[in-house]
C-alpha cells in the first residue's frame, strides 16, 4: 500500500510539474503564455497617481547631402511628474529638473531659465495657443549657463523635447476623446489610425518662429505589436508611425527678415507602457527629416537632412537624482 | 488515505494558481525564460512565403511623388540538415511590378517579371556565401531585372541570415530584452548584379539586433527580433545603357522586424524600413542631383502549397 501511494504522488508530482508534457520537443510556446497573449487587454486604464522619473535624450544626427553624417547634436532632458496630491499645487505638475545640451563635440551646457520650472499638461492647445499649455515664453532666447545665447533652431529644438515628450507619453499612449486612440487597442495585432492624422498643429514659437508655421501630421497610426519587459516590468508593446508628414516654419530673425523652412519628417517608434501602472516605461524614436530653407541672401536655398533618435527612459528616483 | 487526497488537492490547486494569474493583466509573464530563435529546419520542411517591396521614391523635399511596388512569391524546400550542412532551396514565382503617382494612389496596371518564374538557388545556412553564391545571370541587366535581385537579397538577409550565428551571432540572444551588436556590423562587400551595377560595396554600419518581446500572428505565439542599421554606405555605378552610367553614392539606415513561431521556429512574417539618401552623378554633370527614397518590404507566410 505503502509503495502504491509513493507511486502515486511521484506520478501525481510528474504530471503537474509538466515533465510529461504533450509539447513536442521544439515547441517553446507554453500554453499560459498563449493564453495570455490571445486575451483582451485594456491599454487606457488610468495611470497610478504616484511620482514618475523620466530621462530623455535626443541625438540630431546631421547629414550632408551625399548621405555622410557631418554632426551628431545632443538634448538631455530630465523631467519629473508629481500628482495633485504631492504637487502642492491645485493640479498635476510636470517639473523640468535639468536640461543639457551638446552640440558636436563641445562640451555639454545647461539651460539655467529650465531648471526647476514646472508646468501643467493640458490636451490640445490651450486659448493663448500653447501646445499641451507649455509656454512659449520660456523659450524665447534661451541661455547656457555660460551666457551664450542659443540660436533660434536650437531653441526650437529644445521647444520640441517637451512637445514630443507629451506626443509619445501622453497623445498617444493614453485614452484619446474624440476619436480613435490607444482606448481602441484590444487584442495584439490590432492597429488603428491615430485622431491625430493629418492635423496641422501649429509650431509657431514666440518671436523666433511666427505665427502660421506648422506641423502636418500623415496617416498616424498605433499598432499593438506585443508584450514585451523594460527592467523586469511587464509591458505592452505599441508601434507608433507617423506616416508621412510635411512642414512649413516661416523664421524672423529681424522685423524685416524672412526665413522659410519647408519639408517633410516621417517618425516611427514604439512605446512600452507597463501593464501594473499604466505609465511609459520607455520609448524609442527615430526620425527623418528633410528640408530646404529659403533664404533672402546667396545661397537662397539650403537643403538639410537630419535623423532624430530618441530615447525616453521612466527611471528610478536614485537614477534620477544622479543625473 | 484522506490526508494524501488533501495533499495533492493542495498541490493541484497551487499549480492551477499561476496560469488564472496570466490573465491579470498586473500580473507578471516569466519573460525571463530563454527561447532558441536560431533558424530551425528539418529535411523536407516546405513553406511558402510572399515578399511585398514598395518604394517611395521622394523629390528634393522628401515629399512622395510616386511609388512602385515589387510582389513576388517563393517556395522554401529544406534539401538536407546534417552537420556543417543546412541546405536549404528556394524557387521564386508570380513576381509582378507596378506603379502609381503620389503616396496612396492605387496602382492599376501590373506588369509581370516573366524571368523571375522559377528563378532558383540554394544557400547553405550552416556556412553562407549570400549573395556571391547566388548565379544571377539569367535576370536581365535591367533596372527591373535589379530590383528583383535586391528583392531577392531582402529576402534572406533579415529575415533569415540574421537568426544564424555567423551573421547573426543569435546564440547571444535568448531572452527578451538582450541586445547584440550584430557580427555583420561594420561589415560589408560587393554587389554587382551583371553588366548593370558594378564596382559595387555596401558597407554596414552600426548594426544591432535585439529581442523585443512577445506578439501574436495568425494565432500563433511567436518572439518578436528588432534590427536596427545606422549609416550604411552604398557605392555603385549604374550602367544604364552602353554608353551612359551613372556613379552613384547613398547612406542607408534601416530597421525592422522578424516574428518568429515558437512552437516550430518558423519565420511567420518580417518588415523592413529603409531610408536611402542617394548622390547620383550624371554623365556631363559637375554637380551630383539628391534622390530620397524610401522603400518598405513585408515578408509574410502563406498557408497554401
Amino acid at each position: 500500500m505503502r509503495t502504491k501511494l509513493i507511486l502515486l504522488v511521484i506520478v501525481f508530482l510528474y504530471l503537474i510539474t509538466g515533465v510529461w508534457t504533450a509539447e513536442g520537443p521544439q515547441d517553446q510556446s507554453k500554453d499560459a503564455v498563449n493564453a495570455f497573449l490571445k486575451k483582451q487587454f485594456d491599454l487606457a486604464v488610468e495611470r497610478v497617481s504616484q511620482k514618475q522619473y523620466y530621462c530623455m535624450e535626443t541625438k540630431i544626427v546631421h547629414f550632408s547631402l551625399d548621405g555622410k553624417r557631418t554632426k551628431v547634436d545632443t538634448l538631455n532632458l530630465w523631467l519629473e511628474y508629481v500628482p495633485v496630491a504631492l504637487s502642492g499645487e491645485k493640479e498635476d505638475r510636470y517639473i523640468c529638473r535639468m536640461f543639457i545640451v551638446q552640440k558636436g563635440t563641445e562640451p555639454p551646457v545647461s539651460i539655467p531659465i529650465l531648471k526647476d520650472w514646472s508646468y501643467k499638461f493640458i490636451w490640445g492647445t490651450d486659448e493663448a495657443g500653447r501646445v499641451f499649455g507649455i509656454d512659449h515664453g520660456r523659450f524665447e532666447n534661451l541661455k547656457t549657463d555660460k551666457g551664450d545665447i542659443l540660436p533660434p533652431v536650437a531653441s526650437y529644438f529644445v521647444y520640441n523635447t517637451f512637445i514630443d515628450f507629451h506626443g509619445f507619453c501622453d497623445i498617444f499612449a493614453t485614452r484619446t476623446e474624440g476619436g480613435k486612440g490607444i482606448q481602441d487597442l484590444s487584442f495584439i495585432g490590432d492597429k488603428i489610425i491615430h485622431a491625430a492624422s493629418n492635423t496641422e498643429p501649429p509650431v509657431n514659437l514666440g518671436s523666433n518662429v511666427a505665427e502660421g508655421s506648422t506641423f502636418k501630421n500623415g496617416e498616424v497610426t498605433l499598432e499593438f505589436k506585443g508584450i514585451s519587459s523594460v527592467d523586469e516590468r511587464l509591458c505592452s508593446l505599441v508601434a507608433f508611425d507617423s506616416g508621412e508628414s510635411s512642414f512649413n516654419m516661416i523664421m524672423q530673425p529681424t522685423p524685416k527678415m524672412q526665413i522659410k523652412t519647408v519639408g517633410s519628417s516621417h517618425y516611427k517608434g514604439d512605446l512600452y507602457i507597463d501593464l501594473e501602472s499604466y505609465w511609459v516605461r520607455k520609448v524609442v524614436m527615430d526620425e527623418v527629416v528633410i528640408s530646404e530653407t529659403i533664404l533672402p541672401m546667396p545661397p537662397h536655398k539650403v537643403n538639410a537632412v537630419i535623423e532624430r533618435i530618441t530615447t525616453i527612459r521612466n527611471v528610478s528616483q536614485v537614477e534620477f537624482l544622479q543625473r | 488515505m484522506k490526508n494524501l487526497i488533501i495533499f495533492l488537492s493542495a498541490l493541484v490547486i497551487l499549480s492551477i494558481t499561476p496560469s488564472i494569474f496570466l490573465f491579470s493583466q498586473t500580473n507578471l509573464v516569466d519573460l525571463n525564460a530563454e527561447y532558441d530563435l536560431a533558424l530551425f529546419d528539418n529535411p523536407g520542411d516546405t513553406s511558402h512565403y510572399r515578399l511585398r517591396t514598395v518604394y517611395y521614391h521622394g523629390n528634393a523635399l522628401g515629399i512622395t511623388y510616386s511609388r512602385e511596388e515589387l510582389i513576388a512569391t517563393f517556395k522554401r524546400e529544406v534539401k538536407k540538415i546534417e552537420k556543417g550542412v543546412h541546405l536549404v532551396e528556394y524557387t521564386w514565382n508570380a513576381a509582378k511590378i507596378g506603379k502609381a503617382k503620389g503616396l496612396v494612389e492605387n496602382i492599376t496596371e501590373w506588369k509581370t517579371l516573366p524571368y523571375a518564374e522559377g528563378f532558383s538557388y540554394a544557400i547553405n545556412f550552416a556556412a553562407p556565401n549570400f549573395p556571391g553564391g547566388v548565379d544571377f545571370s539569367p535576370l536581365p541587366s535591367t533596372l527591373e531585372g535589379m530590383k528583383f535581385m535586391v528583392n531577392v537579397l531582402d529576402a534572406h538577409a533579415q529575415f533569415e541570415l540574421l537568426r544564424t550565428e555567423s551573421a547573426g551571432g543569435i546564440s547571444r540572444i535568448r531572452k527578451a530584452g538582450d541586445r547584440i551588436s550584430n557580427p555583420g556590423a561594420w561589415q560589408g562587400g560587393g554587389w554587382d548584379f551583371n553588366t548593370f551595377i558594378q564596382g559595387s560595396d555596401f558597407a554596414n554600419g552600426e548594426y544591432e539586433t535585439l529581442f523585443t518581446g512577445f506578439s501574436m500572428v495568425d494565432g500563433k505565439v511567436c518572439a518578436v527580433l528588432e534590427y536596427i542599421n545606422s549609416e550604411s554606405l552604398i557605392k555603385n555605378k549604374t550602367q544604364v545603357t552602353p554608353k551612359m552610367s551613372i556613379e552613384q553614392e547613398s547612406t542607408s539606415n534601416f530597421w525592422g522586424h522578424v516574428f518568429i513561431d515558437l512552437a516550430t521556429r518558423k519565420l511567420l512574417k518580417g518588415d523592413l524600413y529603409e531610408y536611402v539618401i542617394t548622390h547620383a552623378k550624371m554623365p556631363g554633370q559637375k554637380e551630383a542631383i539628391k534622390l530620397f527614397e524610401r522603400r518598405l518590404i513585408e515578408i509574410q507566410s502563406l498557408n497554401e502549397e
